[in-house]
């Protein structure tokens, strides 16, 4: 080996050293697109006080946090004090200021989307107590006061060295450097819109001050006759550098680039004194106060309107139809044609594959694409772009095909159009994935596939519409629950459009263009529910006043009105026992695969003297799919009526039932989200060996030459990623936070006039279910799990 | 108090994620030298507990204190009151992608109690094995390692109560000054 110089290898160590943390990284990308999303609205109405170089300062302080904590600056302060200290300098001199300097107020606001801006964050912006706590927050004696203490106090031997060895204390110490020099900071850059509290020239003798402190601060270290943290004592000498040289540099780098930093400012602060003293500086004092009362403050009232003055982009309504490349695509009918035959050829190769491949699912494409990658992909984009996955549904091409050839004159059975046809089959499809373990046989998978296929032919082939999708289709009403929580729907245009329409093409049709399959009038269709994204309406308007458009998150939920073709959904006991079992069923799918649940079922197999888990399964599904649900309905139809009274419209006892089961949705989202998640994370590699292997197959010795042999061990149980089960954890929770919010929601309508605490003890029941299901989430996410769809060890 | 002091709070918030910066070292066990090699010992978590457990060296020169581009780490682990005729648990060490100044072995440690410890590292011609005696202390459920998060939608879903009686407040305060200014 050869040996490298002390110098190369202590860099080349230093400079490898960087760890891009899951959630601090994601936080800071979250954090810059929020501000640029609010920056370029605010720009454009405000150029002078929202300059581009603010937005390049703020970025360069998420920057600079980022370097602190993932760069190679965290590996060496485990070593040498100095490196510490760079962070710590990083964390409280450089990245504030920057921070400031962006002007973050106004950004981060208009950044957020409008119904978050002004529902939710809007009243704790409003209310005079938080307002207090914030001024006082950003007072300058509690700013220096701040950063001042915790300077000293982290880095008291004692907690410094806490810090260093256990991650909580270390996470905590930054967060306070960062959260103190922001208030520090605060005062003296003066971000605007903010008003000073104390005359410009006080900033002088507040940072002397603090430059004081730092100066003894910097002293105390550079001065000291030993090493004042004993680990340094005994690592750096191993790196080759004096422990006691090491600290005098730490030392030097608070006092001299410190200081620096403290007086820099103080010139900018004569410099504006300077300046305003000035008949210039009148003249422009006077124009800025005239400006400033014609500022464009956001108005963050409770109210969900946005306020004339806002922003342009951040008023404005996006159309995934007008997005560029994909929103021709969906808008035209051959683009959508064109995509389902795509899916069609995708469900093709799986039920070759599934026929003729290897008989191991983790080898074979139809144990792969479909329960690997295709639901790990669905569970995401049914979130983030509502119910597109229907969109290019390729079981709508049999209705398609039936209707060029078929009369499809039938009206669906009126004792059918219900959801409780769709209920059973899918307990029926939960009971067959974990009972016939679907996802472990390629021929099974095939033959589900091939089922669909001829199902879907046969009952659009007689009956009118979109039968299929609205009354039968498993898949179709998970996609309808789990697109219920999304922000994206298909809507009007222009609602006026609409009020002046007097055919009403979107519903009915015209010669040549089909209505909606599934019976919903757009102008009163509310939410995603039994809406297949096919987008026939917009074929058929007239008026091109179709969109698929972001709108409230949550609001389809959170409707308690009539809605077209559903009615009123909370009163309806077939919609309520669809979401509750969607509900239970991602719970009870989830639970199916932890290794406690997988040990109980040997135990009872075994203690039965059964020869396969069948029984052990069913029942437990029994138990999770059709018991618990009946339980808690039941608990609730006892509970609510009592604690919050009459349901305010429709059915006053059976309408709190549906209410809580559209309360329950998020908690059954994540929980399906989470779950396909793990599966699509640990291993959506194993997608390449199968293709590779199907391709040789195809081709022969001839695709072998040319690609090799499949690389296996991609398809083997992929680590699971450090950030796998924090983000889960989040997931779930946010869940849970967005079902309790849903909860309230119907109980302060229930309740208009009562306390806040009346409300809260009326909505307990249902909170205390909320719970007892986001605990279940957390125990299984806390679990051992079976790697389905990959290789077992 | 300002648009932007209130916006600071959103500020604080979003802030508060990027803090969690993750110490690399652990707790410092052992320094040893010999052979030319010079090795700090770490092991974390502290303290130290059953369950997923990590060994860390960083091995350099004894003489120039330059870190050693490549060596290998072997890690051996029994349990003090074990007999003679069970085998050691033998761990191999892996590069830390955050840290390249170690190697480290991560393992699970089951059973709390006293274990004895040999970490052996080899570079090129040169060997340096360490003994070390740690009592490893009972382990946490998972579910308290993970306790900052785990029921972070609690107070999430407090700030909704929050929220409504603010919203309480505000609408009870507007309903008495438009009865002050209208007393008919």
């Amino acid at each position: 080996m050869v040996q490298m110089t002390w110098r190369d290898a202590f860099l080349q160590a230093a400079m490898s050293s960087w760890e891009f943390q899951f959630l601090p990284t994601v936080a800071a990308v979250a954090i810059s697109a929020l501000y640029l999303r609010g920056f370029i609205g605010t720009h454009r109405s405000r150029p002078d006080r929202h300059p581009i170089w603010r937005a390049v300062a703020f970025l360069l302080g998420v920057l600079t946090v980022l370097v602190a904590i993932c760069s190679p600056l965290d590996a060496l302060g485990g070593y040498l004090l100095s490196g510490h200290m760079a962070q710590h300098f990083l964390l409280l001199m450089i990245a504030p200021p920057l921070l400031l300097m962006g002007a973050p107020a106004n950004p981060l606001l208009w950044g957020l989307p409008a119904s978050v801006r002004t529902v939710w964050v809007g009243p704790f912006l409003a209310s005079g107590p938080v307002r207090r706590i914030a001024g006082v927050l950003v007072h300058p004696v509690t700013g220096w006061l701040s950063m001042v203490l915790m300077t000293w106090l982290w880095h008291v031997p004692v907690l410094y060295q806490l810090a260093l060895v256990d991650p909580f204390w270390h996470q905590v110490e930054h967060w306070l450097f960062l959260t103190s020099a922001i208030l520090f900071w605060f005062p003296v850059i003066q971000p605007w819109p903010s008003r000073s509290v104390w005359p410009r020239w006080a900033m002088i003798p507040y940072l002397l001050t603090a430059d004081l402190q730092n100066t003894i601060f910097s002293a105390f270290f550079a001065f000291s006759p030993r090493v004042i943290y004993p680990v340094y004592e005994q690592v750096s000498p191993a790196l080759g550098i004096d422990a006691m040289q090491d600290q005098a540099f730490a030392a030097g780098l608070m006092w001299v680039p410190g200081s620096i930093i403290f007086v820099l400012p103080i010139a900018g602060v004569i410099r504006t004194i300077l300046r305003r003293s000035g008949p210039e500086g009148q003249r422009e004092r006077w124009a800025g106060r005239r400006t400033a009362v014609s500022i464009p403050l956001p108005q963050l009232a409770a109210s969900g309107a946005a306020p004339a003055s806002a922003p342009a982009r951040a008023r404005g309504v996006r159309d995934l139809l007008r997005l560029p490349i994909l929103g021709p695509i969906m808008a035209s009918r051959r683009g959508r044609h064109a995509l389902r035959f795509l899916m069609l050829g995708l469900a093709v190769i799986v039920i070759l594959d599934g026929f003729l491949g290897p008989r191991t699912s983790s080898m074979n494409l139809a144990g792969v694409l479909p329960w690997t990658l295709w639901r790990g992909i669905a569970v995401l984009l049914l979130l983030i772009g509502g119910n597109l996955l229907c969109l290019a549904c390729p079981f709508t091409l049999p209705r398609t095909l039936a209707g060029r050839f078929l009369p499809r004159r039938l009206a669906f059975p009126r004792f059918l159009r219900t959801k409780w046809l769709a209920v059973a089959l899918v307990i029926g499809w939960l009971w067959a994935y974990e009972v016939l373990a679907l996802w472990d046989s390629p021929a099974g998978t095939a033959w589900v596939v091939v089922g669909y296929f001829v199902a879907a032919f046969l009952v659009d082939a007689f009956f009118r519409g979109a039968s299929f999708c609205k009354y039968v289709c498993p898949i179709g009403q998970f996609h309808f629950v789990q697109s219920m929580v999304s922000p994206v729907e298909v809507a009007p245009r222009d609602a006026t459009v609409c009020a002046g329409c007097t055919t009403q093409e979107c519903l009915r049709g015209s010669a040549t263009i089909e209505g909606c399959g599934t019976d919903l009038f757009l102008p009163k269709k509310v939410g995603n529910g039994d809406c297949t994204f096919c987008l026939d309406c917009a074929d058929a308007c007239p008026h091109d006043n179709v969109a698929i458009r972001a709108t409230p998150l949550g609001g389809g939920l959170a409707f308690e009105g009539w809605r077209s073709s559903l009615g009123r959904l909370a009163d309806r006991l077939d919609w309520s026992a669809l979401l509750l079992v969607m509900v239970f069923g991602a719970y009870a799918n989830a639970t199916g695969m932890t290794a406690p649940v997988l040990e109980w079922q040997d135990r009872f197999t075994a203690a039965w003297g059964l020869e396969t888990h069948a029984l052990a399964a069913t029942l437990l599904l029994a138990v999770e799919l059709v018991v618990l649900p009946l339980l808690v309905a039941a608990l609730l139809l006892l509970c609510l009526p009592r604690t919050l009274g009459s349901a305010p419209v429709g059915h006053p006892v059976r309408g709190w039932l549906g209410r809580a089961a559209l309360a329950l949705v998020p908690l059954g989202v994540v929980m399906w989200i989470v779950h396909y998640q793990f599966h699509f994370v640990t291993s959506w590699a194993a997608v390449v060996p199968i293709t590779h292997r199907a391709l040789i197959d195809v081709g022969g010795p001839v695709i072998e030459g040319l690609l090799g042999t499949p690389a296996w061990s991609a398809a083997c149980c992929a680590p699971v990623p450090p950030w796998l089960l924090e983000t889960e954890i989040v997931l779930l929770n946010l869940g849970f936070a967005m079902s309790f919010a849903l909860g309230f929601l119907f109980a302060r309508r229930a309740l208009p006039g009562a306390a806040t605490l009346r409300v809260l003890l009326g909505v307990l029941p249902l909170g205390l279910v909320q719970f007892a299901i986001l605990l279940w989430g957390l125990w299984i996410v806390l679990q051992p799990m079976q790697m389905r769809g990959t290789l077992l060890p | 108090m300002s648009t932007f002091a209130r916006g600071l709070i959103c500020l604080f918030v979003l802030l508060a994620v990027p803090g969690s910066a993750v110490a690399d070292t652990g707790q410092l066990r052992e320094v040893a030298e010999g052979d030319g090699l010079r090795l700090l010992v770490f092991t974390s978590p502290t303290p130290f507990r059953a369950g997923e457990v990590e060994v860390s060296v960083v091995a350099t020169g004894s003489d120039d204190g330059a870190p050693l581009g490549a060596f290998d780490l072997l890690v051996r682990a029994r349990r003090a009151d074990w007999s003679d005729s069970r085998p050691s648990l033998v761990i191999g060490g892996a590069p830390d992608p955050a840290d390249a100044f170690m190697r480290k072995a991560v393992f699970q440690l089951d059973e709390p109690g006293p274990w004895s410890f040999r970490v052996e590292v080899t570079s090129g011609d040169r060997e340096l094995a360490v003994p070390l005696e740690i009592t490893v202390a009972d382990p946490l459920p998972g579910w308290r390692q993970l306790l900052p998060l785990i029921l972070i939608g609690v107070p999430i879903a407090g700030l909704v109560v929050v929220r409504d009686a603010l919203v309480r407040l505000r609408a009870g305060r507007a309903r008495r000054s438009a009865s002050i200014s209208d007393p008919a």
